[in-house]
C-alpha cells in the first residue's frame, strides 16, 4: 500500500494508526469495566444454582424417607427434610432477588405437604399401634396348640388365621379378598356355634371385632398410599421449583450474555484493530530495521554523502538510497524507495543540512555554510551558481575573484519543488575521488594525444610495410616473413592504440539502437567459450530493459573485457552473473549492466587505479591493462559511468550505469 | 289409638304415593354408559329392569371413549340431546378425571359391605365415584410359542425387556388403551425415575406391535402368533379354555390393578333412579350374577363370591396403586410422553 501514497500520507496514516490504537485500547478498558459490572449477574446465577443444589439434596432425602417405615426414622428424616426446606425458604425470604420472593409460595406448598405428611404419618402410627393391639388380642385368643374338634371350629380357626393375614396385608386387593373369604367362612362358622360354650363366645367376640382388623389394616394401607402421595407431591413441587430455577438461571445467563456479549464482541473487534495497528507498526519498524541492516551490509557510505566529512563517490549524483534500492533484484524495491524517503527525512534531521534553496535558488537556511571554508570577512562579495552537478561558490577579494567548487551529492526537492535541499560534497580540491578523476582525465588527455600521434605514424609504417610486401622485388621468403612480423606487431600496436583512444574518449563510435539483452544473449556463447570449465556463467536479464542507443561493438568488447577480468579473478570454481536491470530514481530511469563474480575481489588500495591504462593487478597474465580503461572511456563517451563494488574474498560487481532520461 | 298411631296414616299415604312416583319415572328412560364387557352391561340392564321396572338404555363405550363423550357432551354444543345418567364400569382413573373436571354428581353408596379398594375410590373422589370391580394386571405368556423358540417364562416386569424376547411382546398403545396405561403407571410406581426409563426402553425394544386396545393385544398371543402380552388376568381364563398354552404370570415386583368405577353424571335428570341403579350393582346378589355369568373380576361387595381367578391369595402380589396421582392429567401426560419419547416400534 505504501506504493500508492506519498510519504506524507503514510506519515499521516501512521499517526492515524497510533490514534486508532490508542482509542481502541481506551475503549477496551471501558468495555472491560462494563463487563465487570454486568458479570455481577453471575452472582445471582451462582446463588440460584446453589439453591438448586439444596433442593436436589432435599429431594434425594425424600426418596429415602419413602422407603423408611419406622416411626422414629420417619420422624427423624421428616424433621431433617423439613429443616432443609425451611432453610431454603429462609434463603428465599432473606434474598433481595425478586424472583426468589415470587417462589416463596412454591416452597410453602412443599412445607405444607411435609406437614401433611407428618399428620398422615401420625395417624398411620396410631393405626399401627392399634394393629399391634389387635395382633396381641388375636395371638392371645388363638392358642397355637388349640385342636379344633369340629368342622365349624376348623372354619373358625381358619377365620382367625385370615384375620392375622389381614392385619399383615399390604395392599387393598389382598385385604379385600381376605375380607371376602373371611366373611364367607366365618358366616358359616357363626351359624353353627353353640352359644353356651365359653370359648365359642370368645371367638364370637373376636369375630365381631374383625371389622376393626379390616378397617385398621385398610387405614394403614390408605395412609401408606397417602404418604407416598405426599412424597410424590413434594418431589413434584421440588422438581418444578428446580426447573423454574434452572430456567431462571438460563434467563440470567442469557441476560448476562446479552449484556456482556456486545462489549466482549466490541473488545474482540477493538483487539483485532489494535492487533492490525500493532502489526502495521511492527511491519514498518521491521522494514526500517531491515533497510538499515541492508545499508550496513552494503557498506554504503551514502549517509556520509550527507555529510561533508565523509568519503564521496563521484558517480553518485542522485539520491544514494534510491541508487541502492534501484537494484531490480530487490523485491521490496518500491517499498524501499518509499522507506528510503522516510529514512532520508529522518537522516535530514540528524545530519547537517547543507543548504536549502527556494525555487529561485535563494538560500533559505544554512546560507552561512560557506563560512566553514572561507571566513566571511576575507572576501568582499560572493555569489554561487549551480552548473554541471557542481555548486560554484565565487567570492571577490581584493586580489581578485576566486571560486570553490562543491560537487553536488544530491538534490532533494521538497514542498512541491519550491524548495531544494542540496547536499554538497567537500570542495573538489579536498576530494581524493576528484584527484582520481583528474588523474584519469589527464591520463586520458595525454593518452589520447599520444595515441593519436602514434596512430598516425603507425598508419605510415603499416602502409609502407604493405607496399614492401606487395613489391615484386621481394623474392626471398625470409624477407616476407620479416615484413609480416613487422605488420603483425604494427597491427597489435594499432589495437593498443585503438584501446587507448577509446579510453581517451577519442574513438569514433557508431551508436545504433541496440537491444542490450539480445546483445548479451548473443555474447553468452563467446563468454562461455572463453571461460574455464569450473566457472558457471549466468544471465539475469530484466525484460524491462528498453532498446538503447549505443555502439554495439564497443559494448560487446566492454562486456567481454569485464567478463575476462571476472574470470581472471576466480580461482577454482566460481560463477559469473551478467545482469541487466532498470531502476527508477527520482529523476530518471537507470540502466544497469553489471558483471558480478565471486572471485578474490579488488583490494581497496588499488580500486582507484583500475581504470588507469596499463594498470593491472594480475601478475601472471599477459593482459595489457587496457580492458577496463577502454571500458571506462567508452562508457564515459556513451554518457554513462562505471560503478565498482568489490569486497576482497567475496567478489566484485562492475556496473555499467546509463541514465536513460529524466522521469519528470 | 296410641299417639304414634297417628303417624301411621301419613306414612301409609306416602308409601301409597311411592309407586306413583316410580310410575312417573317410567315415562323416562335411564340412560347408562357402560364401559364393562357387553355381556356384563346387558345382564345388569336386564336384571335391573326386571326388578325396578325402570326403562333403561345402555350404551357400550370404552373408558376413553366414554370420558371423551362425557367431556364433549358437557359443553354447550352437545353431541346428543340424550341425557345420560350413569357411567358404569371403565377404569377408575378415567372416572376420577371426569370427577376432577366437575362432570360427576356426588353420591356416597349406602352399602356398608363394600371392600376397602371400592371405598378408597370413593374417598379420593370425595364421594363422586365408587369402585365396583377390580382386576389385576399380569403377563400373559404362550408356553407353546416360547418353548418352540427355546425361551423361558418371564418372571418379572424387567424380564420383558430381555433381548431374548425381542419381537415376542405385544402391548397395546398406552395412549389409547387403559390396560397399557395401567401397565405403564405400574412400572412408574415400582421403579425409580432412572430405572423406569431403562426398563421401559428395553421393554419397548421387544414390542412386536402395539394395537389400540388391551383385548386386541391379547388375541395374537391366544392365536399362537406371539409369545407375551400384558393384560388383566380375569380376561384370560376364557381364552385359556380355548388355548391351554396360555399362562398367567404375576410379576415378581408386584403388579398394578384397575378398579372399575361407577358414577352418576352431573347432567342426570333422574338422580334417584341413577342412585338406585348403582346401589343395585353394588349388591352382593347382583355381583354374584356377574361373577358367575359374565366376568371374573373381583367385585366390590365383601359378600360377593370370590372370583376363581383371584382365589389363590399367594398370587395377590399387588402394589399400592395410587389412583389419585396417576389419574391426574399432568401425570398421565408425563407418563405417556415418557413412553412416546422412548423410540418407535417398527
Amino acid at each position: 500500500m505504501f506504493n500508492y501514497f506519498s510519504h506524507r500520507s503514510v506519515l499521516i496514516i501512521l499517526v492515524i494508526i497510533f490514534t486508532i490504537l490508542g482509542i481502541s485500547l481506551w475503549k477496551i478498558n471501558v468495555n472491560n469495566q462494563n463487563i465487570q459490572i454486568n458479570l455481577s449477574i453471575t452472582k445471582k446465577e451462582a446463588s440460584r444454582l446453589n439453591l438448586i443444589n439444596n433442593l436436589n439434596y432435599s429431594s434425594l432425602k425424600l426418596n429415602s424417607l419413602d422407603k423408611q417405615r419406622s416411626e422414629y426414622i420417619f420422624l427423624f428424616s421428616h424433621n431433617e427434610i423439613n429443616k432443609e426446606y425451611k432453610k431454603i425458604k429462609k434463603i428465599l425470604t432473606s434474598s433481595k432477588d425478586k424472583y426468589y420472593i415470587e417462589k416463596i409460595n412454591d416452597v410453602d406448598k412443599i412445607i405444607d405437604e411435609l406437614d401433611n405428611f407428618k399428620s398422615t404419618m401420625k395417624l398411620r402410627n396410631d393405626y399401627l399401634f392399634h394393629k399391634k393391639t389387635l395382633q396381641t388380642i388375636l395371638n392371645n385368643n388363638i392358642s397355637t396348640d388349640y385342636k379344633p374338634f369340629s368342622i365349624e371350629e376348623i372354619n373358625i380357626v381358619s377365620s382367625w388365621e385370615l384375620l392375622k393375614d389381614a392385619l399383615n396385608s399390604s395392599n387393598l386387593i389382598t385385604l379385600g379378598e381376605l375380607r371376602r373369604t373371611f366373611n364367607h367362612s366365618f358366616a358359616g362358622a357363626i351359624g353353627s356355634i353353640n352359644p353356651l360354650l365359653i370359648e365359642n363366645r370368645q371367638i364370637k367376640n373376636i369375630a365381631s371385632g374383625a371389622n376393626g382388623v379390616f378397617s385398621t389394616t385398610r387405614n394403614i394401607i390408605l395412609k401408606n398410599i397417602k404418604l407416598e402421595e405426599h412424597i410424590y407431591n413434594i418431589q413434584k413441587y421440588s422438581f418444578v421449583l428446580i426447573k423454574n430455577l434452572e430456567g431462571s438461571v438460563t434467563e440470567l445467563k442469557q441476560e448476562r450474555r446479552e449484556k456482556v456479549m456486545p462489549p466482549l464482541l466490541k473488545n474482540q473487534i477493538l483487539m483485532a484493530i489494535s492487533t492490525i495497528c500493532i502489526f502495521l507498526i511492527i511491519l514498518f519498524i521491521s522494514k526500517l530495521l531491515l533497510l538499515l541492516r541492508r545499508f550496513n551490509n552494503a557498506n554504503i557510505k551514502s549517509i556520509g554523502l550527507l555529510s561533508r566529512f565523509n568519503k564521496i563517490n563521484n558517480n553518485l549524483y542522485e539520491n544514494p538510497l534510491n541508487n541502492y534500492f534501484s537494484d531490480k533484484n530487490n523485491t521490496y524495491n518500491e517499498f524501499h524507495v518509499f522507506v528510503s524517503e522516510i529514512l532520508y527525512k529522518f537522516l535530514l534531521r540528524t545530519q547537517d543540512i547543507v543548504l536549502i534553496l527556494d525555487k529561485n535558488n535563494i538560500p533559505v537556511i544554512n546560507s552561512d555554510f560557506f563560512n566553514m571554508y572561507i571566513k566571511k570577512s576575507s572576501y568582499l562579495t560572493s555569489h554561487y551558481s549551480i552548473s554541471n552537478q557542481n555548486l560554484v561558490f565565487t567570492y571577490a577579494t581584493k586580489v581578485g575573484e576566486k571560486s570553490i567548487l562543491f560537487p553536488i551529492d544530491y538534490i532533494h526537492k521538497v514542498g512541491n519543488f519550491e524548495h531544494k535541499i542540496i547536499f554538497l560534497s567537500p570542495p573538489v580540491n579536498e576530494s581524493k575521488n576528484a584527484i582520481k578523476n583528474d588523474r584519469l582525465e589527464s591520463l586520458g588527455k595525454i593518452s589520447g594525444e599520444v595515441a593519436h600521434d602514434i596512430n598516425n605514424m603507425l598508419s605510415v609504417i603499416i602502409g609502407s610495410l604493405n607496399i614492401l610486401r606487395e613489391s615484386k622485388n621481394l623474392v626471398a621468403k625470409e624477407d616476407s616473413r620479416i615484413i609480416d612480423r613487422a605488420l603483425f606487431s604494427a597491427d597489435k600496436s594499432i589495437s593498443i592504440i585503438d584501446r587507448l583512444l577509446t579510453f581517451a574518449c577519442c574513438q569514433k563510435l557508431s551508436p545504433e539502437l541496440v537491444d542490450v539483452n539480445d546483445l548479451i544473449e548473443g555474447l553468452y556463447e563467446v563468454i562461455c567459450f572463453t571461460s574455464e570449465k569450473n566457472t558457471t556463467i549466468t544471465l539475469d536479464l530484466s525484460p524491462d530493459v528498453p532498446i538503447f542507443y549505443i555502439d554495439p561493438g564497443q559494448l560487446e568488447a566492454c562486456i567481454i573485457n569485464l567478463c575476462i577480468n571476472a574470470m581472471n579473478a576466480i580461482d577454482g570454481e566460481g560463477h559469473i552473473t551478467v545482469k541487466t536491470s532498470i531502476n527508477h530514481s527520482a529523476h530518471c530511469e537507470i540502466l544497469n549492466i553489471s558483471v558480478e563474480d565471486n572471485g578474490h575481489g579488488i583490494p581497496k588500495n588499488i580500486q582507484n587505479r583500475i581504470f588507469e591504462p596499463f594498470f593491472t593487478g594480475q601478475k601472471k597474465t599477459d593482459g595489457q591493462g587496457l580492458g577496463l580503461s577502454m571500458a571506462y572511456g567508452f562508457i564515459k563517451q556513451s554518457g554513462g559511468y562505471i560503478k565498482v563494488y568489490s569486497e576482497v574474498g567475496l567478489g566484485t560487481t562492475m556496473s555499467l550505469v546509463f541514465e536513460l532520461g529524466d522521469n519528470q | 289409638m296410641k299417639p304414634w298411631h297417628y303417624f301411621l296414616a301419613p306414612l301409609f299415604v306416602c308409601l301409597l304415593m311411592l309407586p306413583t312416583s316410580w310410575a312417573n319415572a317410567e315415562n323416562h328412560t335411564l340412560n347408562i354408559i357402560c364401559s364393562a364387557a357387553p355381556a356384563t352391561c346387558n345382564v345388569l340392564r336386564d336384571s335391573f329392569v326386571s326388578i325396578y321396572d325402570i326403562p333403561t338404555n345402555i350404551v357400550r363405550m370404552s373408558s376413553g371413549e366414554a370420558l371423551d363423550f362425557i367431556e364433549k357432551n358437557s359443553k354447550s354444543n352437545k353431541l346428543t340431546d340424550i341425557s345420560y345418567d350413569v357411567w358404569w364400569g371403565g377404569t377408575g382413573d378415567t372416572h376420577l378425571k371426569a370427577v376432577k373436571n366437575g362432570l360427576m354428581h356426588k353420591f356416597v353408596p349406602n352399602n356398608k359391605a363394600l371392600l376397602g379398594w371400592s371405598t378408597y375410590l370413593s374417598d379420593i373422589s370425595d364421594g363422586h365415584t365408587v369402585g365396583v370391580y377390580a382386576g389385576m394386571l399380569g403377563v400373559i405368556a404362550n408356553k407353546k410359542v416360547l418353548t418352540a423358540q427355546n425361551l423361558d417364562l418371564p418372571n418379572c416386569w424387567s424380564d420383558l425387556g430381555d433381548p431374548k424376547y425381542r419381537g415376542q411382546l405385544i402391548i397395546a398403545d398406552p395412549n389409547t388403551s387403559g390396560t397399557a396405561y395401567t401397565f405403564l403407571s405400574t412400572i412408574f410406581q415400582i421403579y425409580d425415575p432412572f430405572q423406569r426409563i431403562q426398563v421401559l426402553a428395553e421393554i419397548k425394544e421387544n414390542i412386536l406391535k402395539m394395537p389400540k386396545s388391551g383385548s386386541d393385544a391379547l388375541l395374537p398371543v391366544a392365536s399362537d402368533d406371539a409369545a407375551l402380552s400384558v393384560a388383566f388376568i380375569h380376561d384370560v381364563p376364557l381364552l385359556e379354555y380355548q388355548n391351554p398354552s396360555l399362562t398367567i404370570i404375576i410379576p415378581c415386583e408386584g403388579t398394578g390393578y384397575e378398579i372399575g368405577a361407577a358414577s352418576i353424571l352431573k347432567s342426570t335428570k333422574y338422580l334417584k333412579q341413577a342412585k338406585a341403579f348403582i346401589e343395585y350393582t353394588l349388591l352382593a346378589s347382583t355381583q354374584n350374577i356377574l361373577t358367575t355369568k359374565t366376568s371374573l373380576q373381583m367385585y366390590s361387595n365383601a359378600n360377593t363370591l370370590a372370583s376363581p381367578v383371584y382365589k389363590n391369595r399367594k398370587d395377590l402380589n399387588v402394589i399400592n396403586y395410587n389412583f389419585n396421582i396417576y389419574s391426574r392429567e399432568t401425570v398421565r401426560n408425563d407418563v405417556l410422553s415418557t413412553w412416546n419419547n422412548l423410540g418407535n416400534v417398527d
